[in-house]
């Protein structure tokens, strides 16, 4: 018995002492047959075995049983166990936080109680969605519910700039992944992502992310695509990180961008900080290094191949130059074996000193730090700490150290009221989170509802109140 | 603190000298038939070995009347089993082809009321195969529970829980 209990109360540490009264009085009730001869422990074992598809059909056997098995500690189980995709703090952060959609509603004080039941069934029944995450780089696409994206490609070399608002070309990069995904545009809902650009709060970058939008929608519903749900690039970073508020550091493929996002919405108006330089140039600066030592390599290909799998950032940059043993090796596809040493580390620096490459642009902890003063100086209602969670997005934002270094140079450059309790969190899914930040819209309890608009309204009201 | 270690270690000391704690154990079944089973068997089942454990081992013959004749056995197999380290998949699948729907729930309460864990964990799993993909009056049937729902109120849930009726089995009506 102690071990059935001990059991039980690994689910019961969360839960509410009294709810197992309300429950044993039920049970008492003696209404459901030979399962009154049974302590409800057991009962419940008997249902976690079940598994939820069978439990929720219980629910039509009698009164009391559909109330025993709507037992919110069971179906946080069941959440836990069957749909806990990509992880269980993901859907319990998005069940919490992102369910109405857009704007995200601040909650002053209590939050909802969620009913786990309901967000099982619902969650089971969503359509899922296409995800279509183009990056400037690389473009990542898959279906929701599958556990990683299933697909990229190469946007910029393939398509071109797909940051301008060319109708042509976007219905041309659309229809291509949908092609290579190998389903028909017209069965499921559609998440893109709207890359970081534009980002100036004034009328010329207004009007320029309309277009953009408007011809992102536009291409989409020639497509046939029944709703779409369109959410910026560093947003949907953000949302994998499990927030709603704080600062997205994107590297891009030729820039990177520090934007303050505010309960979702990006604060245009606090002011987005560009850097005119990328993963391009981070990849650029590595080609000239070994072309400098005399290292012989085929393609840029194998350039890009020796940054992700060797280089990282320094902590100490001076401190690490000292060092003796930098070395590590590398076997790249058809291009034999590379060995670096300090270039692993002189490589990202120039995401610190844009100098070293001859670029006069200010550091990337300087951006950082010029929008958290920003932040900090504009005082929005609320929490007070909210631009304290730094989360980085983008390939080159995967080099191991960035984190910790970017953490260590924002203390040294700012005042401790702004600093203190500053986190900076490395890409949460590698190259592909903001398509997982997509994913976690996709796969939510009341998707498509609040987050899409739907081809019929789109069109009725082509001025675009509907999308923001 | 120190008086309860001192019993513990007392109790540990007489199990391992006294002769009775070697002695069968005798159980006697809710219609008055006796089963000798070995102390080791006992010790699985927690509710009889706490009765022996509170009379200090003297009394050897424990009466259990919510267990039948017909049962008992089947609950010191699967004891004898356990002990001997040999429950495997097929000796489970063996078991369980035994039993009727009946009898696998009067095992279950059994397993229950003597408190044996593992033959607890083992009957759920049964019976939750037993009652998935089952039909909601079969269900019914299966544990004796009567409807009081409404015709329309049923058929609002099922038709609010209809993604939960895909691939139920047809009933057989030769169950038990």
């Amino acid at each position: 018995m102690s071990m059935l209990l001990r059991k039980l109360l690994e689910i019961m540490l969360r839960r509410n002492p009294t709810c197992s009264d309300e429950e044993n009085q039920v049970l008492e009730r003696g209404d459901l047959g030979e399962l009154d001869q049974l302590p409800s422990d057991i009962l419940v074992q008997i249902l976690r075995l079940l598994g939820p598809k069978e439990v929720a059909k219980l629910s039509v056997i009698c009164r009391s049983l559909r109330f025993f098995v709507s037992d919110n500690r069971l179906w946080l189980h069941f959440l836990q166990t069957h749909q806990s995709d990509p992880s269980w703090d993901s859907v319990f952060f998005a069940e919490t936080n992102l369910t109405s959609g857009y704007p995200i509603p601040s909650f002053v004080g209590q939050r909802p109680q969620l009913s786990f039941k309901h967000i099982y069934g619902q969650r089971a029944q969503v359509p899922g969605a296409i995800i279509i995450d183009g990056g400037s780089g690389y473009c990542k696409f898959g279906w929701s519910k599958y556990a990683c994206p299933s697909g990229r490609s190469a946007t910029f070399l393939e398509f071109g700039n797909i940051e301008s608002p060319m109708y042509t070309r976007l219905r041309h990069f659309f229809a291509t992944i949908y092609n290579r995904m190998q389903v028909k545009p017209n069965n499921q809902p559609v998440i893109v992502s709207i890359p970081i650009c534009h980002y100036e709060d004034t009328e010329s970058a207004r009007a320029s992310r309309r277009q953009l939008k408007e011809a992102i929608y536009a291409s989409l519903f020639d497509l046939n695509v029944p709703s779409v749900c369109a959410v910026n690039q560093a947003t949907l970073a953000l949302y994998a990180a499990k927030r709603t508020s704080g600062i997205v550091v994107n590297i891009g493929f030729q820039v990177t961008s520090v934007v303050p996002i505010f309960n979702g919405k990006v604060m245009r108006k606090i002011g987005v900080e560009v850097l005119g330089f990328g993963a391009l140039k981070v990849t650029g600066f590595l080609k000239e290094k070994m072309q400098l030592n005399n290292l012989n390599f085929q393609s840029l290909y194998t350039v890009r191949a020796l940054k992700e799998n060797l280089c990282y950032v320094a902590l100490d940059y001076e401190a690490e130059l000292l060092k003796k043993n930098t070395q590590a090796s590398f076997q790249a596809a058809g291009d034999g074996l590379f060995t670096l040493s300090k270039e692993r580390f002189q490589t990202a620096e120039v995401l610190f000193k844009p100098h070293l490459a001859g670029m006069q642009e200010m550091g990337l902890h300087h951006a950082i730090a010029l929008c958290m003063e920003h932040c900090h100086c504009a005082d929005l209602p609320g929490e007070s700490d909210w631009y304290k969670t730094v989360v980085l997005s983008g390939g080159t934002a995967c080099l191991p150290g960035l984190a910790e270094r970017l953490e260590k140079e924002l203390h040294s450059l700012l005042p401790p009221f702004v600093s203190n309790g500053i986190r900076v969190t490395p890409p949460p899914y590698g190259v592909d989170t903001p398509w997982f930040g997509a994913k976690m819209i996709g796969n939510l309890s009341t998707f498509p509802g609040p987050w899409c608009v739907e081809k019929s309204k789109f069109r009725q009201k082509p001025r675009l109140s509907l999308i923001w | 603190m120190a008086e309860e270690v001192s019993s513990q270690m007392n109790s540990l000391s007489i199990s391992e000298t006294n002769p009775s704690s070697s002695a069968t154990i005798s159980l006697v079944s809710g219609d008055d038939i006796v089963f000798k089973v070995e102390p080791t068997i006992a010790k699985e089942m927690e509710t009889v070995q706490s009765f022996i454990d509170e009379t200090d081992g003297k009394i050897t013959t424990i009466p259990l009347p919510n267990i039948s004749s017909h049962d008992l056995p089947y609950v010191i197999e699967y004891c004898e089993k356990s002990i001997a380290g040999k429950i495997t998949k097929e000796f489970e699948a063996e078991f369980v082809k035994k039993l009727n729907n009946e009898e696998v729930k009067e095992l279950f309460l059994a397993a229950n009321y003597l408190n044996i864990k593992k033959l607890l964990d083992f009957l759920s799993q049964v019976i939750a195969d037993r009652i998935a993909n089952k039909s909601v009056e079969y269900v019914r049937r299966y544990f004796g529970i009567e409807n009081d729902f409404t015709p329309e109120e049923e058929a609002k849930l099922r038709e609010e829980l209809a993604w939960t009726f895909t691939g139920v089995d047809p009933d057989d009506e030769d169950e038990n």
